[in-house]
């Protein structure tokens, strides 16, 4: 019998490390993956298409919620919620969850839980389909939308958080970045991801090259530029993208825009 | 509502001081008319004119000259303030003598067929009243006394407001503080780090954990605590928290102390730094998916005991003020400060790249 592929998250290595431990003790569950926050929870997921996952609700930036509403309806696996208080029962009903389990708890509990899904998992096979509404998240997470900070240096996509939803974005197709009242709009091939984050702070966040800075409201990727003109006294210029946005630099940026053709 | 009223909160005030000048006229009238009788002859009404009615019009009219005098003066220097009411009450008492003449003179023409004393008669005569003037310089004080005494009565009266106010903070502040401390989340997560390790046969971390949230707790249910200890007790009980801290987040935190020797035995407010390292977790290492690191260090520094708290992860909220933030967890740090030492500290949070300063200067007692 093929064994169940299981992924562990908790921000605290003591409680996964014992979850990992507690799963040894049964043979037919095989542990893929045991991550230490939301973000490497989601990249585990889609990674091995785990068919149970034990999941901490409260989580650094990435809470267990968002874990889940980040993760396409059909990847979707059974869900066990470890959680340290309360609060979030309601919440977790909504998300038909199998179980919930209150931290501390005891040997006999755990393998409670842990049974009553694998009745579940067994019953979904035989089926061969889906169990409606196992999981199916409309929980919004409050706050709106954020830039995650992962570790920048060896990153290549941003990671932001859009209605309680991880949305990783490679760097490589964000073609430009505009400043908008108290909020930045990313602009991504045919939409745009809004985040409330100023422009000053994703400049610092962004490489340069390939991001450059061409006005006190935009900053382009240059990978994604077309065409450049100079305009009027010839200290500012409009800047064509592939995309066909026409974009102006102001006269404070002129230095960097020359730095732009010579390269 | 005029602007003395408003500045004392007395509301009605204008019509008490226009009731005191009529009760004063009034008073004045028995008075004069008990003095014809005891003589044995009729009290003339008609002299009521002159006196009472025209004095105390004058006196009310008047006072409203004071009021304002009072108002723009009451931030003088005590020496000024006294020299240039003395000069004025003398003005007043000359300016209130011509003015109940006048008044008298013209209510007479008024009501009466003939006015008993003439203009010329009336000046000719002043120097044999001249105690009316100085009767006026004296009303003159009066009416500035009973402002003064109300000022006063309304200054303790905020005072006493605003210290329960701070009372009441205070103690809602340690209230807080331990709360906070025996946050359920904390205190669950703990208990599971503990459960955990007992199933790993881990038994000493155990035991640690177990003798550490102990103490928290006694620190935490323990009523009568003194207002000053010295830091090394301080240093104890963030080094429970951190006990506990550490093994929650053995993985990716690192925590570093500098502590000078000298400074252990300086007396610190009690709970002065253990709501600033909880501040570190709530906001920053928790909060954060890298590796994480909290310093604390404590030094002397010409008699001066300087501390920080140091912890990377967070920023300050773009829109962060320290006086609108104030009403959250720190607030109650800066109003202990203040009690105990009212100017004389420093209280500093600064932004570095990777995270939080919290710098707290304080004299060495």
């Amino acid at each position: 019998m093929e064994r169940i592929k299981t992924v562990i998250v908790d921000d605290e290595w003591e409680a996964r490390e014992g979850v990992a431990a507690l799963l040894t003790k049964d043979q037919q569950i095989e542990v893929v993956a045991v991550c230490a926050n939301g973000i490497e929870a989601i990249q585990a997921i889609r990674e091995y298409h785990p068919e149970l996952l034990f999941l901490d609700i409260q989580m650094p930036q990435v809470n267990g919620f968002e874990v889940l509403n980040s993760i396409a309806k059909k990847d979707l696996p059974v869900v066990i919620f470890t959680t340290a208080y309360d609060e979030y029962t309601l919440k977790a009903f909504e998300v038909h969850a199998v179980d919930y389990l209150l931290k501390p708890f005891t040997d006999e509990r755990f393998y409670a839980a842990l049974n009553h899904a694998k009745q579940l998992l067994k019953k979904k096979n035989n089926t061969t389909q889906s169990i409606p509404n196992l999981v199916q998240s409309r929980v919004k997470s409050g706050q709106s939308s954020q830039l995650i900070n992962t570790e920048s240096s060896v990153d290549d996509r941003l990671t932001v958080k859009v209605d309680g939803k991880i949305h990783f974005i490679p760097l490589q197709e964000i073609s430009w970045i505009e400043a908008y009242d108290y909020y930045v709009k990313i602009h991504v091939a045919e939409r745009y991801y809004l985040l409330r984050d100023s422009l000053k702070k994703m400049e610092a966040r962004l490489p340069s090259p390939p991001f450059v800075r061409i006005h006190k409201s935009s900053i382009i990727n240059q990978k994604h530029l077309q065409e450049i003109a100079p305009q009027h006294s010839g200290s500012e210029y409009q800047i064509t993208l592939s995309n066909g946005q026409k974009l102006h630099s102001s006269r404070s940026y002129r230095e960097k825009i020359k730095a732009l053709m010579n390269t | 509502m005029s602007r003395l009223a408003r500045i004392f909160q007395i509301k009605h005030l204008l019509l008490y001081n226009a009731g005191v000048w009529l009760i004063a006229g009034i008073v004045s009238l028995l008075w004069y008319y008990s003095l014809a009788s005891d003589w044995g002859t009729a009290y003339n009404f008609q002299s009521s004119i002159r006196h009472p009615l025209a004095t105390v019009l004058s006196f009310w009219i008047l006072s409203f000259v004071v009021f304002d005098l009072f108002l723009a003066t009451r931030h003088y220097r005590k020496p000024w303030f006294n020299v240039f009411h003395f000069g004025i009450s003398l003005a007043f008492g000359v300016t209130h003598k011509a003015l109940s003449n006048v008044s008298g003179l013209l209510l007479e023409r008024l009501f009466l067929p003939q006015e008993s004393k003439t203009w010329q008669e009336l000046i000719a005569l002043w120097e044999h009243t001249w105690y009316d003037i100085f009767l006026g310089s004296t009303v003159y004080w009066i009416i500035l006394l009973v402002l003064l005494a109300l000022e006063n009565w309304h200054r303790y009266q905020n005072e006493r407001l605003i210290s329960r106010d701070l009372q009441d903070r205070l103690s809602e502040g340690q209230l807080n503080q331990m709360k906070l401390q025996m946050q359920p989340h904390f205190l669950f997560n703990a208990l599971n780090t503990i459960a955990m390790m007992v199933r790993k046969n881990n038994q000493s971390a155990a035991i640690e954990m177990l003798s550490s949230l102990s103490e928290m707790l006694r620190n935490s249910l323990s009523r009568n605590r003194q207002s000053l200890i010295p830091l090394k007790d301080e240093l104890q009980l963030i080094d429970q928290y951190l006990t506990i801290e550490k093994s929650r987040y053995q993985d990716r935190l690192t925590v570093e102390q500098t502590i000078q020797d000298e400074t252990l035995t300086v007396k610190v407010p009690n709970l002065i730094l253990q709501p600033i390292v909880e501040n570190a977790f709530k906001h920053g290492i928790s909060q954060s998916l890298q590796a994480a690191r909290l310093t604390i260090s404590a030094q002397l520094d010409q008699d001066r005991l300087v501390m920080e708290v140091f912890n990377t992860g967070n920023q300050l909220p773009e829109d962060w003020s320290f006086i609108r933030n104030q009403g959250i967890g720190l607030g109650n740090t800066v109003n202990r400060l203040m009690q105990f030492y009212q100017g004389n500290f420093k209280f500093q949070i600064t932004e570095r790249e990777d995270g939080v300063l919290v710098r707290i200067v304080l004299p060495q007692n």
